[in-house]
C-alpha cells in the first residue's frame, strides 16, 4: 500500500501551547509556548495569547525537542529503489522524528565521488529532511583504492565508510584514518572479521546451538574493533564505531577512550532492546549484521549507553523487499528498518533507567557532535527544526502506518512507549496525530 | 684547497655543516666555469669514474656525466635494471669488478635504501650516492641549497616549504638534513598518510594545509607526485591531489606574494604544479639544473682532486 506523503507545507502561524521545551544543545529546559510563523520560530514565551489565525496545537504533557539525527541509514537510492527511495526513506525518517539522516554509500553506484554526494543532497532539497551523505572509503567499496575523500567532504559528505563491508586491509584503514585527518571527518569501519564470521547467521551461543544455525561469534567484532582502535590511536586519527553488538567491545572502547583517542560509538535500537530469543521462529526480519546477541550483551549495552561508553543511537535502517526476506534463513538479506520505531523502542527500554532528557540527547546532540553538525536550535529567529514528543504514549507498532517502502522489522505488533507526534522542519509539518 | 672531512658522499645526514658549505662555495666557482666558452678543466684527468645506476634515471645520470667529463675524467656507465640484479646476482658480485678495474670513484643509484653505504664494505673507491631508494639524494639537496643561496645570499633562518609525497621522497629527506644543519626553518606539507609519522623529530614542522605553507614560506620546493602511487590507490585521483595540494595558478594568485618556486624535476605539469608557475619568473627550476652540474663538479673535485684548482 502506497501511503501519500505524511506531511504538509506550513502556512501562517502555528502555536505550540502548554508544552515543555528541551533543547539538548542549548541545555534549555523550561515550560513555554512556541509561536512559529512560516516555518520560523517567531516567539518563545509563557502563555502566548491565541489568535484566530493561529493553528493551535495543545502540547500538554508533551516535550518539544530538537529534531532527531540518524548517523546510519540506508536509503537504497540509486540502484535499489524497489526497497526504498530517497522519498520513501525521507517519509519514514520524518515520521520517526528525524530531521537529518546520514545515508550510507553502499548503493549502486556506490557514493564515491563528489558528484554523487552532491546528487544526494540535491535530491533532498524538496524533502522535509536534510540528507548528510556518508562517502565511501574506497572506490566502489572494493577495499583497494581510496575514494576522492577530500572532494566528497567538500561537497558535503560528513564521514566515510565502506559500511556493510569490513575493511580487511589494515594498511588501507591506516591510510584512510591518516588522510581523513585533513578533512576533519570520522572514519566508520564495519567491524566484523569476515573470516571469524565464517558465514555465521546469528550470534554464536546457546540459542544458535538449539536452533542449529551457524554462529557468528562476538570475537569477530571485538578483534576488529581492537585492531581499528589501535590503528586509530597510532596515527591519532578519528574513528566512529558502527552498530556495537557485544559486551566485550565495550571494554575495549572504554580503554581507548580513557587513553585519549578520539573514538565514538553508536548502538542500534535492536541491539539495545532485543536478544537472540527473537529468532525462535527463525524470523528473517530479525536477521541483521552484526547479529542480535544474548541477554548478557544487551544488558551490557544498556549499561554502556548510560555511562557514555556508547555515545548515541543510530538505527542502521536497512530496508529489504519482501522477496529479499521471504527466503530461508541462510539466503535472506540482513537488516531491518528502524527509523519509525527507534524512539518508541529505545524509550520503552530506557525510561526506567535514564531521564527523558538524557534519552533524547542520544538522538540529538550526541550524534550531532560526532559529525560536527549544527542544526537549527530552539530559539527565536531560528528555522523550526523540532519534535513534539509524548514520552509516555503507549502504542502498537502497526504495519499499516509504516512509511518506509519496506516493512522488514520484527517490531511489528509490539508495544512501544513514547512517540514523536509532530515533526516540523524546513517549513513542513508532519500530519498531526495526537492521542 | 683543503679537502672535505668526509671520504664519501653518502648522505647529508653524515657530512658536516662545514663540508656542505665548502661544496656549495666551490660549486659557485664551477658555475663560473660553466659560463665559459670552453667548459672544461683538466682537474680529474686520469681518474676513472663508474656511474653505477640500478634504477632508471636520465637527468641525474646526464648531469653526473657532464660534470665528470667537464673535469676531464674517464667515465664508464653501467646500467642495470633492478630486476636483473634480483635474478640472483648479488650486489657484491656486481661490484667486485669495480675493485679489479681499480675505479677511483663509483657514483651509485639504487632503489633500496642503504645500498651505497653497504658498498663501502666491498670497494675502496670513493662512493657518491646518486639516490638510494627512499633514503637520500645528497647531490640534489646540495644543488637545491646552492640555488637558494644564489637567490637569497644565505640559508640561515630562511623558511623553506617542501610539498608533496614526503614519505617516499629522498629529495625531501636530504633537503631536511642539509637545510636544518645550515640553520634554515623547514616545513613539510602533503597528504597526511604521505608524511612520516615521526618527521617532526628532525626538528621541522608539518602542515596538511598547503595554503598555510604558502603563507609561511620564503621558498617552496614542489615534489613530483609519482603516478605509480595512484594505481596503488594511495592518491585517489589527480584532480583530488591538485585541488588540495597542487601549486596552481589560482592558488598562488590568491596569496599574492613573492615566493620562490623550486622543483627537482621531472614535472607533472597540471598536477603538482601548473605551467604558469613553472615557467614564471618566480621559478628557479632551470637554475637548479645548471647548479646541479656545478655542484656535482664540486663534489667530484673535492673528493677526488689532487691538484690545486686553477682560478
Amino acid at each position: 500500500m502506497n501511503l501519500k506523503a505524511n506531511y504538509n507545507k506550513i502556512n501562517g502561524y502555528i502555536l505550540l501551547k502548554n508544552g515543555k521545551i528541551y533543547d539538548s544543545f542549548l541545555s534549555l529546559n523550561k515550560a513555554a509556548d512556541i509561536l512559529i510563523k512560516d516555518g520560523i520560530i517567531y516567539k518563545i514565551k509563557n502563555k502566548i495569547s491565541e489568535k484566530s489565525n493561529y493553528k493551535i496545537i495543545d502540547c500538554k504533557d508533551n516535550i518539544i525537542t530538537n529534531g532527531f539525527i540518524d548517523l546510519h541509514s540506508h536509503f537504497r537510492e540509486p540502484g535499489f529503489e524497489s526497497k526504498e527511495t530517497i522519498e520513501t526513506g525521507s517519509n519514514a525518517a520524518f515520521y520517526g522524528g528525524y530531521t537529518r539522516i546520514c545515508t550510507m554509500p553502499n548503493t549502486d553506484p556506490v557514493i564515491d565521488t563528489p558528484e554523487l554526494v552532491t546528487h544526494l543532497i540535491n535530491r533532498s532539497k524538496s524533502l522535509p529532511i536534510y540528507i548528510h551523505p556518508i562517502g565511501a572509503i574506497t572506490k566502489g567499496q572494493k577495499g583497494k583504492e581510496l575514494a576522492e575523500i577530500g572532494g566528497m567532504v567538500e561537497s558535503g559528505a560528513v564521514a566515510i565508510s565502506d559500511d556493510g563491508i569490513p575493511l580487511n586491509n589494515s594498511y588501507l584503514l591506516r591510510v584512510a584514518l591518516e588522510y581523513s585527518k585533513k578533512f576533519n571527518i570520522p572514519v566508520i569501519n564495519h567491524a566484523e572479521d569476515s573470516f571469524l564470521v565464517n558465514e555465521g547467521l546469528m550470534h554464536e551461543g546457546k540459542k544458535s546451538l538449539k536452533l542449529g544455525l551457524s554462529g557468528n561469534p562476538d570475537i569477530s567484532e571485538t578483534t576488529m574493533i581492537f585492531r581499528d582502535l589501535s590503528i586509530a590511536e597510532y596515527v591519532k586519527g578519528r574513528i566512529h564505531i558502527p552498530h556495537v553488538s557485544s559486551y566485550k567491545s565495550l571494554k575495549i572502547i572504554d580503554q581507548f577512550k580513557k587513553s585519549g583517542l578520539n573514538v565514538t560509538a553508536e548502538v542500534t535500537p535492536h541491539h539495545l532492546c532485543l536478544t537472540d530469543e527473537i529468532l525462535n521462529e527463525f524470523n528473517t526480519d530479525a536477521k541483521v549484521a552484526p547479529p542480535i546477541r544474548s541477554k548478557k550483551h544487551k544488558d551490557a549495552l544498556i549499561k554502556a549507553i548510560q555511562t557514555g561508553i556508547l555515545d548515541c543511537i543510530a538505527t542502521d535502517h536497512a530496508p529489504h523487499s519482501i522477496e529479499d526476506k521471504e527466503k530461508d534463513f541462510k539466503n535472506s538479506s540482513c537488516g531491518m528498518i528502524g527509523l519509525e520505531s527507534a524512539f518508541g523502542l529505545v524509550n520503552k527500554n530506557l525510561s526506567d533507567k535514564m531521564k527523558i532528557e538524557s534519552i533524547i540527547d542520544l538522538f540529538t546532540v550526541k550524534p550531532a557532535k560526532i559529525i560536527n553538525l549544527n542544526p537549527h536550535l530552539i530559539k527565536e529567529g531560528s528555522l523550526a527544526e523540532l519534535n513534539v514528543i509524548n514520552p509516555n504514549y503507549k502504542w502498537i507498532f502497526n504495519e499499516n502506518y509504516i512509511q518506509s517502502k519496506s516493512k522488514n522489522t520484527p517490531i511489528i505488533g509490539k508495544e512501544l512507549m513514547g512517540k514523536v507526534l509532530i515533526t516540523i522542519n524546513k517549513g513542513y509539518i508532519s500530519n498531526c496525530k495526537i492521542s | 684547497m683543503h679537502k672535505l672531512e668526509t671520504k664519501h658522499l653518502l648522505g647529508l645526514e653524515f657530512i658536516s655543516k662545514k663540508d656542505i658549505e665548502k661544496i656549495i662555495d666551490v660549486g659557485f666557482i664551477f658555475r663560473e666555469v660553466l659560463e665559459r666558452p670552453i667548459k672544461k678543466v683538466p682537474t680529474l684527468q686520469g681518474k676513472n669514474i663508474l656511474n653505477l645506476f640500478f634504477e632508471n634515471s636520465t637527468r641525474t645520470k646526464i648531469s653526473f656525466e657532464l660534470a665528470e667529463k667537464r673535469l676531464s675524467a674517464d667515465v664508464t656507465n653501467f646500467s642495470s635494471s633492478f630486476s636483473s640484479v634480483q635474478k640472483g646476482e648479488s650486489l657484491k658480485d656486481t661490484v667486485q669488478n669495480i675493485q679489479s678495474m681499480k675505479m677511483d670513484c663509483v657514483v651509485m643509484r639504487h632503489p633500496v635504501p642503504g645500498s651505497c653505504i653497504q658498498l663501502q664494505n666491498y670497494v675502496d673507491s670513493v662512493i657518491i650516492n646518486a639516490g638510494d631508494g627512499t633514503h637520500e639524494h645528497p647531490t640534489q639537496a646540495l644543488l637545491d641549497i646552492m640555488s637558494i643561496k644564489e637567490k637569497f645570499g644565505k640559508i640561515k633562518n630562511l623558511k623553506i616549504g617542501i610539498v608533496g609525497d614526503i614519505l617516499h621522497s629522498r629529495v625531501a629527506l636530504s633537503n631536511i638534513f642539509g637545510l636544518v644543519k645550515l640553520g634554515a626553518k623547514v616545513k613539510v606539507c602533503g597528504p597526511p598518510h604521505l608524511i612520516q609519522r615521526d618527521i617532526e623529530m628532525l626538528n621541522i614542522e608539518k602542515t596538511y594545509n598547503v595554503d598555510e605553507l604558502i603563507e609561511w614560506a620564503d621558498v617552496l620546493n614542489v615534489l613530483r607526485i609519482q603516478k605509480e602511487r595512484m594505481g596503488v590507490g594511495i592518491i585517489p585521483s589527480i584532480r583530488e591531489y591538485r585541488k588540495f595540494f597542487g601549486i596552481t595558478n589560482e592558488r598562488l594568485l590568491n596569496h599574492n606574494k613573492e615566493l620562490v618556486i623550486m622543483h627537482p624535476g621531472p614535472m607533472n605539469r597540471g598536477v603538482e604544479i601548473d605551467s604558469e608557475i613553472a615557467d614564471s619568473s618566480q621559478a628557479i627550476i632551470l637554475d637548479q639544473v645548471l647548479n646541479g652540474v656545478a655542484v656535482r663538479m664540486s663534489v667530484l673535485y673535492l673528493l677526488l682532486g689532487n691538484n690545486e684548482l686553477e682560478s
